[in-house]
């Protein structure tokens, strides 16, 4: 925590200063950027629709399959590492419908979502209202290209934002793994995420806390068949990088960028880009609906659970799951990350 | 050290965590959603009371974040050992709800129309150690049901998980002994001998706005209202045959 009190009215000036605040008060640098699960049609489609039902209502009539992303409340349990005070100034990086965003907003002083995808801005800023949260504001613009403000932050927020960094293109997740277009890229992916995150280091108060969450490289199920969740092929997170790209290439025309790593591979990377200390933490199945997350230094695992099966292949895979992590504690291969860094 | 030891099961909205740091562990609960809210608010009543009841000579900590959106309670880890319920009726667990039931007797305040109730009282909930130490009170109430229930509904959950693996009828004498002693403090009403499976789930039944939408919606987290009348009727024709 920055030694005085963060004033969320001195940031919105560095904010005005940067960016423009539209019709409906969401800053904007007005740029044409697209990041989401929905093709542009839909998000359209939403946009219009929205003003005339709850947020909640119109997702689970028309994107049932999205409602429990955007509004479980179980995304939201990872936020307790940070030990948070109530008393912080947020910033989320990558809002998207503000799964992180609106629970954060919920406990602490006030919360910047930043997100390139206008509509799903759009949305998050109506649940922040439908919830009567005053304290959320709303960014759009790259959030690789954020400029440094005066005014610093408490915590910053990447929550399954770090892999798609490198990928610097607009992207409707439908038909993102049917593409051929390949662009050319001047920096490695590793480059553009240690740029990001020097970026957000920057815009953090001393002993500012970032909250980072992603999937493990070597989740021990990326070896049983377990396609890449960014890439949807084969192997690629944990082979060497050269190969992936052959992969890649070879499937969609491009090469591989969806960089993730390894519990050690994430605090080097994190290390690298100037944060003095990295607390690791396993999920379990996953960091977005996390039922057990353990500290990754004390080796405790007795408390997890592998969920039950009714197949035999189900049960069979169980069992791997309790000889692996139970038995014999083999925690590097948990399937997520999640990092506090502080700087 | 923090540890994510549970994430919104059987329909809750609610987080618990385990905090171990140079002072020592404790649990944390939190939730964002208003059901969440209430069930929390309820938990946060019922520690309160059982630790100003019956230890208020013990230092256990209990620490509460409230926003209107939010709700974080902080409470202290007892000492002491906790029996598995799906052992059903082991001679481990049959002596450990007998002193419970023991305690229960001597301690628990209430009458024949109305107790405190904790709601959930299962084996999990409990630690023994020099008294039995009772955890998790989201369903809590000062003004729950008859007086004997939580007992009842501890021994008839254990039965429970024990009629799913094995038979029942070695272990009804032992039931009807723990029901006896309950009786025996003139406290628990007398239809309750009468058919005291059936008093129970009906008064679960006839009061589920004690448990919240949670319980409308997993009838599971109370198991015994899984049992059919067939079976609740067969039991408690076993059980009056060795009360009388």
């Amino acid at each position: 925590m920055s030694t005085q009190p963060i004033s969320t009215s001195r940031l919105d000036q560095d904010l005005d200063q940067h960016f423009d605040r539209d019709s409906r008060g969401i800053f904007t640098s007005n740029m044409d950027r697209y990041w989401s699960n929905l093709d542009k049609d839909q998000n359209e489609k939403l946009l219009n629709d929205l003003p005339n039902t709850s947020t909640q209502d119109l997702i689970r009539r028309d994107y049932p399959h999205l409602e429990n992303i955007i509004f479980s409340p179980k995304r939201a349990a990872g936020l307790e590492l940070l030990g948070l005070t109530g008393s912080e100034v947020c910033m989320d990086f990558g809002a998207m419908w503000g799964a992180l965003s609106i629970p954060l907003a919920q406990r602490t002083q006030h919360v910047y979502s930043v997100d390139q995808t206008y509509p799903s801005l759009v949305l998050l800023k109506k649940r922040a209202e439908e919830l009567g949260l005053d304290n959320v504001s709303v960014v759009h613009h790259d959030i690789k290209k954020m400029p440094t403000f005066k005014e610093k932050i408490d915590v910053a927020i990447v929550n399954g934002v770090l892999e798609w960094i490198p990928d610097d293109q607009s992207i409707e997740l439908g038909s993102f793994f049917k593409r051929k277009k390949v662009k050319r890229y001047s920096q490695t992916p590793k480059e553009m995420q240690l740029d990001f995150l020097n970026q957000v280091r920057e815009n953090l108060s001393d002993n500012g806390r970032l909250y980072l969450a992603i999937e493990n490289s070597i989740d021990f199920a990326m070896f049983v068949g377990k396609p890449d969740p960014h890439s949807q092929l084969l192997f690629t997170s944990f082979l060497p990088r050269f190969l992936a790209n052959i992969i890649s290439i070879i499937r969609y025309g491009r090469p591989y960028r969806n960089w993730i790593y390894s519990f050690g591979g994430t605090k080097c990377l994190l290390k690298k880009a100037g944060f003095s200390k990295v607390e690791l933490y396993m999920c379990f199945p996953d960091y977005r609906f996390p039922n057990f997350i353990f500290p990754y230094k004390s080796s405790y695992l007795k408390d997890f659970v592998p969920k039950p099966s009714s197949t035999v292949k189900g049960h069979l895979y169980r069992f791997a799951k309790l000889l692996i992590y139970r038995v014999f504690r083999m925690k590097s291969l948990s399937p997520g990350i999640i990092a506090i860094a502080t700087k | 050290m923090i540890s994510l030891l549970r994430n919104c099961v059987h329909g809750s909205d609610i987080a618990l965590y385990r905090f171990c740091d140079a002072d020592g562990v404790c649990y944390i609960k939190t939730s964002y959603t208003q059901n969440g809210i209430l069930d929390l608010r309820r938990e946060n009543a019922g520690w309160r009371w059982y630790v100003q009841t019956f230890l208020p000579e013990h230092s256990f900590p209990i620490n509460v974040v409230e926003t209107g959106q939010f709700f974080r309670l902080q409470t202290p880890q007892f000492p002491g050992k906790k029996y598995r319920y799906a052992d059903g009726l082991s001679p481990l667990n049959k002596t450990a709800i007998s002193t419970f039931v023991a305690w229960y007797v001597a301690n628990w305040p209430g009458t024949r129309e109305t107790a405190p109730m904790h709601g959930d009282l299962s084996l999990d909930n409990i630690l023994f150690d020099d008294q039995p130490y009772i955890l998790d009170w989201e369903h809590f109430t000062q003004l729950g049901p008859f007086w004997g229930f939580d007992a009842c509904y501890l021994l008839f959950e254990t039965m429970w998980f024990h009629s799913q693996q094995h038979a029942l009828d070695p272990h009804f004498p032992f039931i009807a002994a723990q029901l006896k002693r309950l009786s025996e403090s003139a406290r628990l009403p007398a239809p309750i001998l009468d058919a005291p499976l059936a008093c129970t789930v009906s008064t679960i039944r006839d009061n589920m706005q004690l448990w919240g939408d949670q319980l409308q919606q997993f009838e599971s987290k109370l198991p015994i209202l899984l049992l059919t009348d067939g079976e609740i009727a067969a039991i408690d024709e076993a059980l009056s045959s060795v009360l009388s």
